[in-house]
């Protein structure tokens, strides 16, 4: 890791130790979709490494396998951690499925919905694997790889309601921090709804250090590329073709 | 409705994203095939470098074609590649005592690592065909193998492709990635003009037909606008 990797590791770090503070659970976190993998795993790098945290991360958007692969390169201990791997069985790499790893439980497929219930349930499907009841209150955090992900296997109906039903849940539960990592150009249907439900948000760009709350009034300004001036991050954005990128 | 469009990576090359809804999906394995002196290589790392200027990491790996530092040669007389991103954005492998040596899942291990290690958005593997020698019926197994972890691993990969003049492109990789783009010869008026051509790209809506293009010293590859 270099100093400015360093540096912005240090300031995400110490946002999210202040939200733990003031008992901000649903946070937002706006970043790059080329950035998605490594806010992922500086987030769990936080909550596991830094605060010796109970979690849950749920895949959607590609297998269990990369994250905990670049946990174990990152010397990142994964006893606390339980994978909720939703894509391996349609990733053509059925291989992982039959590994009797203990923390990690396969669901049929991410067309479902519901995971907090599945994480409640007994008996995951994982070949013949049998896995046990996880207890809600025993965990300190979910993460989801990829939220937008489920666009692809998911009617929007059915994804709204599964953002309501989660963050509410999440709220409910009140013991658990929930981040929720978003590119907004290609989900501004996704982000209205979170933003209506979520208790912070916050714009991280790794590559040019930046992190900073969106306050309110900032909230709907986000949706329009145009309006993302300098005077709200901080920094020049490139427009860029197609998709920009915040 | 929803939007599904894709995320997508601009090529880096001046009339490329045009042809294919503004960039290569985010992620995708990309195959760029032609035989000799097309510009194979140069398409590689304007890719690589344009990704570079938008903070992103490129990893170039070469295998058994030539090695980085005459890749870096040759790369070096392009006036618009920044080389401050050298071993810093734009990071450069040799693979290819791997290739002669190893096994398909030690080279599939060995790109694990590199690709998860330096977490990289960009991953060129210049020439993939070469593996196909060392690897014999163990090739298309790789291929499918390195197709998804590569995707898995959220890259956007170019995977280039060496053919003989009578071979349009490697079957084998054609079929296994999302996209193909064809770098052909063809003569006309006593000259050979280079051509280039979008086979297949999967999730867009891409253009079809060949498109001239010429590479210069100032700008590399650029797609001219008409056919000729």
């Amino acid at each position: 890791m270099n100093d400015k990797e360093a540096d912005i590791k240090n300031i995400i770090t110490r946002k999210l130790y202040s939200m733990e503070g003031f008992n901000q659970r649903k946070v937002l976190i706006i970043s790059k979709y080329t950035e998605r993998t490594r806010v992922n795993l500086l987030l769990l790098k936080f909550f596991l490494q830094e605060r010796g945290k109970r979690g849950v991360f749920i895949t959607i958007d590609r297998p269990h396998q990369y994250m905990s692969y670049l946990l174990k390169l990152h010397s990142v201990s994964q006893k606390n951690l339980i994978f909720l791997d939703t894509v391996s069985i349609i990733s053509g790499e059925s291989d992982f499925i039959y590994e009797q790893d203990n923390n990690v439980c396969f669901l049929n497929g991410p067309c479902k919905t519901d995971f907090l219930k599945d994480l409640a349930t007994k008996g995951y499907i994982a070949g013949d694997i049998p896995k046990q009841e996880i207890d809600l209150k025993n965990v300190d955090f979910i993460l989801i790889d990829d939220v937008a992900a489920l666009k692809k296997y998911n009617s929007y109906k059915d994804l709204e309601d599964f953002l309501v039903s989660y963050m509410s849940a999440i709220a409910n539960l009140k013991n658990i921090m929930a981040p929720i990592v978003l590119d907004v150009n290609k989900n501004k249907q996704l982000y209205k709804i979170i933003t209506n439900n979520c208790d912070k948000i916050l714009l991280v760009n790794l590559s040019k250090s930046l992190v900073k709350d969106i306050k309110s009034g900032e909230r709907s300004d986000i949706l329009s590329i145009q309006s993302l001036t300098p005077s709200i991050l901080g920094v020049m954005i490139r427009n860029a073709e197609p998709d920009g990128g915040v | 409705m929803m939007n599904n469009g894709f995320e997508r990576l601009c090529s880096g090359i001046e009339g490329v994203d045009s042809l294919i809804e503004g960039g290569f999906p985010y992620p995708s394995v990309i195959l760029v095939a032609g035989p000799a002196g097309t510009g194979k290589t140069t398409f590689t790392q304007q890719f690589l470098f344009e990704g570079a200027e938008n903070d992103e990491v490129g990893l170039y790996i070469t295998t058994l074609s030539e090695p980085p530092k005459w890749v870096m040669h040759y790369m070096s007389n392009f006036k618009h590649l920044n080389k401050e991103h050298i071993g810093k954005k734009v990071l450069f492998r040799d693979i290819g005592n791997l290739v002669r040596n190893a096994t398909a899942e030690e080279l599939l291990d060995y790109i694990d690592e590199e690709v998860a290690g330096t977490m990289a958005q960009r991953v060129v593997i210049d020439p993939i065909t070469v593996a196909k020698v060392f690897l014999g019926e163990a090739y298309r197994p790789f291929l499918f193998d390195l197709v998804n972890r590569l995707k898995n691993w959220r890259a956007v990969s170019i995977l280039t492709g060496e053919v003989s003049v009578t071979e349009t492109y490697p079957s084998e990789v054609a079929y296994a990635v999302d996209g193909v783009i064809l770098l052909t010869y063809q003569e006309a008026d006593g000259s050979r003009r280079k051509y280039i051509e979008v086979l297949k790209m999967r999730g867009t809506d891409h253009r079809t037909g060949k498109l001239s293009f010429a590479i210069t010293k100032n700008n590399g590859i650029v797609v001219l606008s008409g056919n000729f």
